[in-house]
Protein backbone atom coordinates (compact mmCIF):
# COMPACT_ATOMS: atom_id res chain seq x y z
CA UNK A 1 0.00 0.00 0.00
CA UNK A 2 1.31 3.23 -0.83
CA UNK A 3 1.76 6.01 1.37
CA UNK A 4 -0.91 7.85 0.12
CA UNK A 5 -3.24 5.35 0.31
CA UNK A 6 -2.69 4.44 3.80
CA UNK A 7 -2.64 8.70 4.41
CA UNK A 8 -6.28 8.00 2.95
CA UNK A 9 -7.23 4.90 4.68
CA UNK A 10 -5.86 6.61 8.28
CA UNK A 11 -8.28 9.94 7.21
CA UNK A 12 -11.15 7.79 7.10
CA UNK A 13 -11.02 5.66 9.71
CA UNK A 14 -10.80 9.42 12.06
CA UNK A 15 -13.85 10.88 9.81
CA UNK A 16 -15.47 7.36 10.77
CA UNK A 17 -14.72 7.63 14.58
CA UNK A 18 -15.17 11.60 15.02
CA UNK A 19 -18.64 10.78 13.25
CA UNK A 20 -19.66 8.31 15.50
CA UNK A 21 -18.18 9.20 18.14
CA UNK A 22 -17.78 13.03 18.50
CA UNK A 23 -20.78 14.42 17.36
CA UNK A 24 -20.59 17.36 19.37
CA UNK A 25 -17.64 18.83 18.23
CA UNK A 26 -19.64 19.25 14.56
CA UNK A 27 -22.29 20.69 16.31
CA UNK A 28 -19.38 22.87 17.96
CA UNK A 29 -18.20 23.95 14.16
CA UNK A 30 -22.20 24.27 12.99
CA UNK A 31 -22.32 27.07 16.08
CA UNK A 32 -19.37 29.02 14.55
CA UNK A 33 -20.45 29.00 11.15
CA UNK A 34 -24.00 30.25 11.95
CA UNK A 35 -24.74 33.36 11.17
CA UNK A 36 -25.34 36.30 14.05
CA UNK A 37 -27.54 38.63 13.83
CA UNK A 38 -26.60 42.36 14.43
CA UNK A 39 -27.01 44.45 17.71
CA UNK A 40 -29.52 46.83 16.13
CA UNK A 41 -31.41 44.02 14.44
CA UNK A 42 -31.38 41.83 17.55
CA UNK A 43 -33.07 45.04 20.06
CA UNK A 44 -35.52 45.80 16.84
CA UNK A 45 -36.92 41.82 17.34
CA UNK A 46 -36.70 41.93 20.98
CA UNK A 47 -38.86 44.78 20.65
CA UNK A 48 -41.25 43.09 18.63
CA UNK A 49 -41.04 39.76 20.66
CA UNK A 50 -41.71 41.70 23.90
CA UNK A 51 -45.23 43.30 22.02
CA UNK A 52 -46.07 39.67 21.14
CA UNK A 53 -46.16 38.45 24.50
CA UNK A 54 -47.42 41.81 26.17
CA UNK A 55 -50.54 41.15 23.47
CA UNK A 56 -51.51 38.07 24.70
CA UNK A 57 -51.39 39.20 28.18
CA UNK A 58 -53.67 41.61 27.23
CA UNK A 59 -55.96 39.14 25.32
CA UNK A 60 -56.07 36.98 28.18
CA UNK A 61 -56.94 39.35 31.20
CA UNK A 62 -59.56 40.55 29.16
CA UNK A 63 -61.27 37.25 28.11
CA UNK A 64 -60.33 34.75 30.62
CA UNK A 65 -61.91 34.23 33.90
CA UNK A 66 -59.51 31.85 35.26
CA UNK A 67 -56.15 32.82 35.16
CA UNK A 68 -53.97 31.18 32.93
CA UNK A 69 -50.26 31.03 34.00
CA UNK A 70 -48.09 30.64 31.46
CA UNK A 71 -44.66 29.42 33.06
CA UNK A 72 -47.25 26.91 35.50
CA UNK A 73 -45.44 25.79 38.91
CA UNK A 74 -42.88 23.21 37.14
CA UNK A 75 -39.47 24.61 36.88
CA UNK A 76 -38.08 25.92 33.86
CA UNK A 77 -34.87 25.78 32.28
CA UNK A 78 -32.60 27.82 29.72
CA UNK A 79 -30.90 25.40 27.37
CA UNK A 80 -28.77 26.03 24.79
CA UNK A 81 -29.54 25.14 21.12
CA UNK A 82 -26.61 22.43 19.54
CA UNK A 83 -27.64 22.31 16.40
CA UNK A 84 -30.64 22.13 14.04
CA UNK A 85 -31.48 19.82 10.85
CA UNK A 86 -29.77 20.77 7.60
CA UNK A 87 -32.17 19.49 5.14
CA UNK A 88 -35.18 20.80 3.66
CA UNK A 89 -38.05 17.98 5.14
CA UNK A 90 -38.03 19.48 8.98
CA UNK A 91 -37.53 21.83 11.04
CA UNK A 92 -35.97 20.13 14.20
CA UNK A 93 -33.56 21.38 17.22
CA UNK A 94 -31.25 19.59 19.28
CA UNK A 95 -31.25 21.32 22.85
CA UNK A 96 -29.18 20.75 25.70
CA UNK A 97 -31.70 19.03 27.88
CA UNK A 98 -32.92 15.75 28.44
CA UNK A 99 -33.86 13.14 29.97
CA UNK A 100 -31.73 13.35 32.84
CA UNK A 101 -33.05 16.97 33.18
CA UNK A 102 -37.05 15.28 33.57
CA UNK A 103 -37.39 16.29 29.71
CA UNK A 104 -40.21 14.14 28.18
CA UNK A 105 -41.62 14.07 24.54
CA UNK A 106 -44.50 16.96 24.31
CA UNK A 107 -42.93 19.37 26.84
CA UNK A 108 -43.51 23.25 25.23
CA UNK A 109 -40.10 24.87 23.91
CA UNK A 110 -40.38 28.22 24.48
CA UNK A 111 -37.95 31.62 22.96
CA UNK A 112 -37.31 33.83 26.25
CA UNK A 113 -38.51 37.66 25.49
CA UNK A 114 -35.86 39.94 27.61
CA UNK A 115 -36.92 43.69 28.28
CA UNK A 116 -34.73 45.97 26.70
CA UNK A 117 -36.17 48.67 28.76
CA UNK A 118 -34.10 47.95 31.93
CA UNK A 119 -30.80 48.68 32.52
CA UNK A 120 -30.73 45.06 33.65
CA UNK A 121 -32.48 43.03 30.99
CA UNK A 122 -34.62 40.79 33.02
CA UNK A 123 -37.08 37.97 31.15
CA UNK A 124 -40.25 39.75 31.02
CA UNK A 125 -42.14 36.42 29.40
CA UNK A 126 -41.80 34.09 26.53
CA UNK A 127 -42.86 32.61 23.25
CA UNK A 128 -44.05 29.15 22.30
CA UNK A 129 -41.86 28.09 19.54
CA UNK A 130 -42.31 24.25 19.29
CA UNK A 131 -42.67 21.22 21.44
CA UNK A 132 -40.07 18.56 22.41
CA UNK A 133 -40.67 15.78 19.65
CA UNK A 134 -38.07 13.01 21.20
CA UNK A 135 -35.91 12.33 24.31
CA UNK A 136 -31.63 11.28 24.46
CA UNK A 137 -30.02 10.45 27.69
CA UNK A 138 -28.88 14.54 27.72
CA UNK A 139 -30.19 16.04 24.66
CA UNK A 140 -33.59 16.71 22.90
CA UNK A 141 -35.13 17.16 19.34
CA UNK A 142 -37.34 20.11 19.18
CA UNK A 143 -40.33 20.09 16.60
CA UNK A 144 -40.45 23.71 15.53
CA UNK A 145 -43.53 26.26 14.32
CA UNK A 146 -41.18 25.56 11.08
CA UNK A 147 -41.88 22.38 10.64
CA UNK A 148 -44.38 20.91 8.02
CA UNK A 149 -45.75 18.47 10.58
CA UNK A 150 -46.65 21.02 12.98
CA UNK A 151 -50.11 21.61 13.69
CA UNK A 152 -51.34 22.82 16.96
CA UNK A 153 -54.89 24.56 18.09
CA UNK A 154 -54.88 28.30 19.01
CA UNK A 155 -56.85 30.95 19.83
CA UNK A 156 -56.88 34.90 18.19
CA UNK A 157 -56.77 37.90 20.27
CA UNK A 158 -59.20 38.68 23.42
CA UNK A 159 -62.69 37.21 21.41
CA UNK A 160 -60.40 33.93 21.45
CA UNK A 161 -61.27 32.84 17.99
CA UNK A 162 -60.35 29.40 16.98
CA UNK A 163 -57.94 28.72 14.71
CA UNK A 164 -55.43 25.89 13.75
CA UNK A 165 -51.68 26.38 13.17
CA UNK A 166 -50.03 24.70 10.21
CA UNK A 167 -46.45 24.71 10.79
CA UNK A 168 -44.28 25.57 7.73
CA UNK A 169 -41.59 27.65 6.16
CA UNK A 170 -44.41 30.28 6.64
CA UNK A 171 -47.04 29.50 9.62
CA UNK A 172 -50.46 29.63 8.80
CA UNK A 173 -53.77 30.28 10.87
CA UNK A 174 -56.58 27.95 8.84
CA UNK A 175 -60.05 27.03 9.25
CA UNK A 176 -61.00 30.42 11.06
CA UNK A 177 -64.89 30.63 11.47
CA UNK A 178 -65.65 32.66 8.23
CA UNK A 179 -67.84 35.34 10.25
CA UNK A 180 -64.99 35.43 12.93
CA UNK A 181 -63.82 39.28 13.05
CA UNK A 182 -59.98 38.90 13.02
CA UNK A 183 -57.97 41.56 12.55
CA UNK A 184 -54.02 41.71 11.18
CA UNK A 185 -52.01 42.21 14.72
CA UNK A 186 -54.08 40.25 17.08
CA UNK A 187 -52.24 38.23 19.32
CA UNK A 188 -52.10 34.54 18.72
CA UNK A 189 -52.21 31.86 21.57
CA UNK A 190 -51.78 28.17 22.40
CA UNK A 191 -55.16 26.45 23.19
CA UNK A 192 -54.20 22.64 22.69
CA UNK A 193 -55.09 20.12 25.15
CA UNK A 194 -51.44 18.90 26.00
CA UNK A 195 -50.63 22.58 26.77
CA UNK A 196 -50.99 24.98 29.53
CA UNK A 197 -53.32 27.60 27.93
CA UNK A 198 -52.51 30.75 26.52
CA UNK A 199 -48.86 30.47 25.85
CA UNK A 200 -48.23 33.68 23.50
CA UNK A 201 -47.11 32.07 19.77
CA UNK A 202 -47.12 35.41 17.28
CA UNK A 203 -49.76 37.81 15.86
CA UNK A 204 -52.17 37.27 13.37
CA UNK A 205 -50.85 38.52 9.28
CA UNK A 206 -52.36 39.28 6.39
CA UNK A 207 -55.95 37.49 5.98
CA UNK A 208 -57.03 35.38 3.23
CA UNK A 209 -59.87 33.54 2.29
CA UNK A 210 -59.42 29.75 1.69
CA UNK A 211 -59.33 28.17 -1.71
CA UNK A 212 -62.80 26.61 -0.91
CA UNK A 213 -64.59 29.59 0.80
CA UNK A 214 -65.87 28.18 3.80
CA UNK A 215 -62.84 29.30 6.30
CA UNK A 216 -60.48 32.41 6.71
CA UNK A 217 -56.88 31.64 7.09
CA UNK A 218 -53.97 34.01 7.73
CA UNK A 219 -50.43 34.13 7.92
CA UNK A 220 -48.91 33.51 11.16
CA UNK A 221 -46.55 36.63 11.97
CA UNK A 222 -43.62 35.74 14.49
CA UNK A 223 -40.65 37.57 15.54
CA UNK A 224 -38.28 35.92 15.31
CA UNK A 225 -36.94 33.39 12.90
CA UNK A 226 -34.99 30.41 12.85
CA UNK A 227 -31.76 31.16 13.02
CA UNK A 228 -32.62 33.26 16.23
CA UNK A 229 -32.77 30.18 18.37
CA UNK A 230 -29.73 29.80 20.21
CA UNK A 231 -31.37 29.74 23.55
CA UNK A 232 -34.65 28.33 24.23
CA UNK A 233 -36.47 27.57 27.96
CA UNK A 234 -38.04 24.11 28.55
CA UNK A 235 -40.07 23.03 31.29
CA UNK A 236 -38.28 20.54 33.13
CA UNK A 237 -41.31 18.37 34.15
CA UNK A 238 -44.70 17.79 31.38
CA UNK A 239 -47.56 20.15 32.86
CA UNK B 1 -3.43 11.33 -3.19
CA UNK B 2 -3.70 14.71 -5.42
CA UNK B 3 -3.62 16.94 -2.68
CA UNK B 4 -4.57 19.84 -4.64
CA UNK B 5 -7.38 18.48 -6.14
CA UNK B 6 -8.29 17.34 -2.65
CA UNK B 7 -7.79 20.44 -0.99
CA UNK B 8 -9.85 22.11 -4.10
CA UNK B 9 -12.71 19.47 -3.09
CA UNK B 10 -12.32 20.11 1.01
CA UNK B 11 -13.01 23.73 0.29
CA UNK B 12 -15.96 23.66 -1.99
CA UNK B 13 -17.50 21.25 0.13
CA UNK B 14 -16.58 23.27 3.26
CA UNK B 15 -18.72 26.56 1.99
CA UNK B 16 -21.24 24.19 0.60
CA UNK B 17 -22.04 22.72 4.28
CA UNK B 18 -21.83 26.60 5.60
CA UNK B 19 -24.39 27.10 2.59
CA UNK B 20 -26.68 24.52 3.99
CA UNK B 21 -26.55 25.50 7.31
CA UNK B 22 -27.76 28.89 6.53
CA UNK B 23 -30.04 27.99 3.98
CA UNK B 24 -31.66 25.62 6.53
CA UNK B 25 -31.87 27.90 9.20
CA UNK B 26 -33.82 30.83 7.08
CA UNK B 27 -37.12 28.58 6.20
CA UNK B 28 -38.06 28.45 2.66
CA UNK B 29 -37.04 26.29 0.01
CA UNK B 30 -33.84 24.50 0.96
CA UNK B 31 -31.47 23.48 -1.82
CA UNK B 32 -29.38 20.29 -1.14
CA UNK B 33 -25.97 22.35 -1.94
CA UNK B 34 -23.96 19.58 -0.01
CA UNK B 35 -24.90 16.40 -1.68
CA UNK B 36 -24.60 18.65 -4.94
CA UNK B 37 -21.41 19.98 -4.41
CA UNK B 38 -19.95 16.25 -2.83
CA UNK B 39 -21.23 14.70 -6.33
CA UNK B 40 -19.42 17.62 -8.31
CA UNK B 41 -16.30 16.72 -7.02
CA UNK B 42 -16.49 13.20 -7.31
CA UNK B 43 -15.13 14.06 -10.99
CA UNK B 44 -11.74 15.07 -9.66
CA UNK B 45 -11.12 12.43 -6.73
CA UNK B 46 -11.30 8.74 -6.16
CA UNK B 47 -13.81 6.83 -4.25
CA UNK B 48 -11.36 7.28 -1.05
CA UNK B 49 -11.42 10.74 -1.20
CA UNK B 50 -14.85 11.52 -1.82
CA UNK B 51 -16.01 8.98 0.49
CA UNK B 52 -13.47 11.07 3.11
CA UNK B 53 -15.10 14.36 2.52
CA UNK B 54 -18.51 12.62 2.44
CA UNK B 55 -17.59 11.40 6.11
CA UNK B 56 -16.54 15.54 6.87
CA UNK B 57 -19.98 16.73 5.45
CA UNK B 58 -21.74 14.10 7.68
CA UNK B 59 -19.74 15.11 11.09
CA UNK B 60 -20.49 18.89 10.39
CA UNK B 61 -24.33 18.26 8.98
CA UNK B 62 -25.19 15.88 11.86
CA UNK B 63 -27.78 17.23 14.26
CA UNK B 64 -27.86 14.05 16.80
CA UNK B 65 -26.50 12.39 18.59
CA UNK B 66 -26.82 9.27 16.72
CA UNK B 67 -26.51 8.53 13.21
CA UNK B 68 -30.21 8.87 11.86
CA UNK B 69 -31.56 7.43 8.57
CA UNK B 70 -31.60 10.70 6.49
CA UNK B 71 -28.04 11.17 7.11
CA UNK B 72 -27.36 7.58 6.35
CA UNK B 73 -29.35 8.01 2.79
CA UNK B 74 -27.27 11.13 2.38
CA UNK B 75 -23.70 9.41 2.86
CA UNK B 76 -25.23 6.16 1.04
CA UNK B 77 -26.48 8.49 -2.34
CA UNK B 78 -23.55 10.16 -2.29
CA UNK B 79 -20.83 7.39 -2.54
CA UNK B 80 -23.69 5.94 -4.99
CA UNK B 81 -23.25 8.71 -6.97
CA UNK B 82 -19.27 8.82 -7.50
CA UNK B 83 -19.38 4.59 -7.84
CA UNK B 84 -21.70 4.70 -10.72
CA UNK B 85 -20.16 7.71 -12.36
CA UNK B 86 -17.92 5.99 -14.42
CA UNK B 87 -20.26 3.72 -15.80
CA UNK B 88 -22.09 6.94 -17.42
CA UNK B 89 -21.31 7.38 -20.95
CA UNK B 90 -22.23 10.61 -22.16
CA UNK B 91 -20.29 13.98 -22.20
CA UNK B 92 -18.97 14.51 -18.38
CA UNK B 93 -21.06 17.72 -18.05
CA UNK B 94 -24.10 15.64 -18.97
CA UNK B 95 -22.80 12.89 -16.56
CA UNK B 96 -22.52 15.51 -13.65
CA UNK B 97 -25.90 16.48 -13.92
CA UNK B 98 -27.51 13.39 -14.68
CA UNK B 99 -25.53 12.64 -11.21
CA UNK B 100 -26.13 15.20 -9.23
CA UNK B 101 -30.09 15.30 -10.31
CA UNK B 102 -30.39 11.43 -9.30
CA UNK B 103 -28.39 11.65 -6.31
CA UNK B 104 -30.79 14.59 -5.03
CA UNK B 105 -34.25 12.30 -6.56
CA UNK B 106 -32.96 9.45 -4.33
CA UNK B 107 -32.10 11.57 -1.08
CA UNK B 108 -35.79 13.16 -1.18
CA UNK B 109 -37.65 9.96 -2.13
CA UNK B 110 -35.79 7.88 0.80
CA UNK B 111 -35.30 10.06 3.33
CA UNK B 112 -38.10 12.74 3.04
CA UNK B 113 -41.34 10.49 1.27
CA UNK B 114 -43.99 11.48 0.99
CA UNK B 115 -42.96 15.27 1.41
CA UNK B 116 -41.85 15.38 -2.41
CA UNK B 117 -45.49 14.38 -2.77
CA UNK B 118 -47.48 16.58 -0.95
CA UNK B 119 -45.66 19.67 -1.81
CA UNK B 120 -44.23 19.35 -5.50
CA UNK B 121 -43.72 22.77 -6.03
CA UNK B 122 -41.26 23.27 -3.76
CA UNK B 123 -39.71 20.02 -4.31
CA UNK B 124 -39.06 20.58 -7.62
CA UNK B 125 -37.91 24.07 -6.93
CA UNK B 126 -35.05 22.85 -4.59
CA UNK B 127 -34.10 19.90 -7.01
CA UNK B 128 -33.41 22.30 -9.84
CA UNK B 129 -31.16 24.53 -7.68
CA UNK B 130 -29.56 21.68 -6.73
CA UNK B 131 -28.93 20.50 -9.91
CA UNK B 132 -27.40 24.52 -10.86
CA UNK B 133 -25.47 24.23 -8.04
CA UNK B 134 -24.19 20.25 -9.21
CA UNK B 135 -23.23 22.09 -12.60
CA UNK B 136 -21.61 25.40 -11.42
CA UNK B 137 -19.72 23.52 -9.13
CA UNK B 138 -18.22 21.43 -12.27
CA UNK B 139 -17.77 23.82 -14.50
CA UNK B 140 -15.74 25.64 -11.88
CA UNK B 141 -13.89 22.61 -11.29
CA UNK B 142 -13.31 22.60 -14.96
CA UNK B 143 -11.90 25.83 -15.29
CA UNK B 144 -9.16 24.98 -12.98
CA UNK B 145 -8.48 21.51 -13.26
CA UNK B 146 -9.05 21.15 -17.34
CA UNK B 147 -11.96 19.81 -19.73
CA UNK B 148 -10.27 16.62 -18.88
CA UNK B 149 -12.03 15.72 -15.60
CA UNK B 150 -15.43 13.87 -15.28
CA UNK B 151 -13.23 10.40 -16.24
CA UNK B 152 -12.64 10.01 -12.90
CA UNK B 153 -11.65 6.16 -12.31
CA UNK B 154 -12.44 3.91 -9.13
Amino acid sequence: MTADRLILAILVAVGALALFLEPAAGWALQNILRPDESSALLAQMNLARENTALKTRIAESEALARTTAVLGDSAHVPVFVYSRYPFSFKNELLIAAGSENGLVVGVPVFLPVVSGASPSPDTVGTILIGKVKGVFKRTASVQTVFDIGFQMTVRIGAAGTDAVLSGGAEPQLTLIPKNSVVVPGEAVYAAAPDLPYGLPIGEVGALRMSANQLFQEAALALSYTGNDLKIVVVSATKN
Amino acid sequence: MRWEKFLVALVIVFFAIVFQMRLSGSGGVVIDVALAALVAVGAVLTVGETALLIMFAAWALNWEPALSWELGVFMAVAISARLLRPLLPWQPWFSNLLAVGAAALGFNFLAAWPLPATNPVAFLTAWVGTLFVGAFIFQFLRVIFGREIGSAKL
